[in-house]
């Protein structure tokens, strides 16, 4: 079971998840280049970019002086399915609620 | 708080609906995804107390849920509890609502409301607008789908 509360946590603040989302359109980006998602210090980014790979959000590359940072895709696949499970559960019962109520009305 | 809200029409009377949504023979035919079979249960929505159902999917993977029954106002609304009991302990619990009422075309009008999709502590991010943002995820992932 992943530890989805840390990444609600550490996608709750509006910096981190626009920093998320930036990374999940473009791909594999340099800590420079995610520096406009928001007016912050550098190292209020930087803080950011921690929190994020605590919870297993993103991970980070070094390569040669740059930071490269990416989203892990596992973690975005975890919280999408359990937000997801309610949604098709309910789909699938009430599928079967409507099939139910029309076998009893004939 | 996070929230799920599904909207359904019917084409049976809200009594009926209702009877639907409460009583342990019918909430036995549809309480779960296509191909749930419902093994032990306690399962009765007309009357306030716990309740569980042990769930087989398709699969034959086994689920557990449970939780209690709040409110009971025939033959309007019920509100229960639910969680998943996990192996490794049990899920965040959510608190569902079920409301019928009469259609304009003469069925029923069905809305669930599911809250508090989440653990407690992160309270203050779910007002923060979590809910649209876990959508715009969704939207972002299916899109990174299928460009790649």
């Amino acid at each position: 079971m992943p530890d989805l509360t840390a990444s609600f946590t550490a996608l709750g603040n509006a910096t981190r998840f626009a920093i998320v989302e930036r990374l999940l359109q473009k791909g594999e980006l340099a800590a420079g280049e995610l520096r406009d998602v928001e007016d912050i210090s550098p190292p209020a980014l930087s803080r950011h970019f921690k929190v994020l790979l605590e919870a297993g959000i993103i991970s980070q590359r070094i390569d040669k002086q740059r930071r490269l940072y990416s989203v892990r895709p596992e973690a975005i696949k975890d919280i999408n399915e359990w937000a997801m499970s309610y949604r098709q559960f309910w789909d699938g019962s009430f599928e079967r609620l409507s099939i139910a109520l029309k076998s009893e009305g004939r | 708080m996070a929230t799920l809200t599904m909207q359904r029409v019917f084409d049976a009377p809200p009594a009926k609906v209702f009877e639907f949504l409460t009583q342990t023979e019918n909430l036995l035919n549809w309480w779960g995804p296509k191909g749930t079979k419902i093994r032990d249960h306690s399962l009765d929505f007309s009357k306030v107390g716990p309740w569980f159902a042990v769930m087989v999917g398709p699969n034959g993977g086994v689920a557990k849920v449970g939780g209690d029954v709040l409110e009971v106002r025939a033959p309007h609304a019920i509100e229960l509890t639910l969680r998943f009991m996990m192996e490794d302990g049990f899920g965040p619990e959510s608190t569902i609502r079920f409301e019928v009422s009469a259609s304009d075309t003469g069925g029923t009008y069905l809305l669930l409301t599911q809250t508090g999709l989440d653990p407690e502590h992160i309270d203050d991010m779910m007002k923060k607008g979590w809910n649209a943002a876990l959508l715009r995820l969704e939207n972002l992932v299916t899109l990174t789908k299928n460009g790649s």
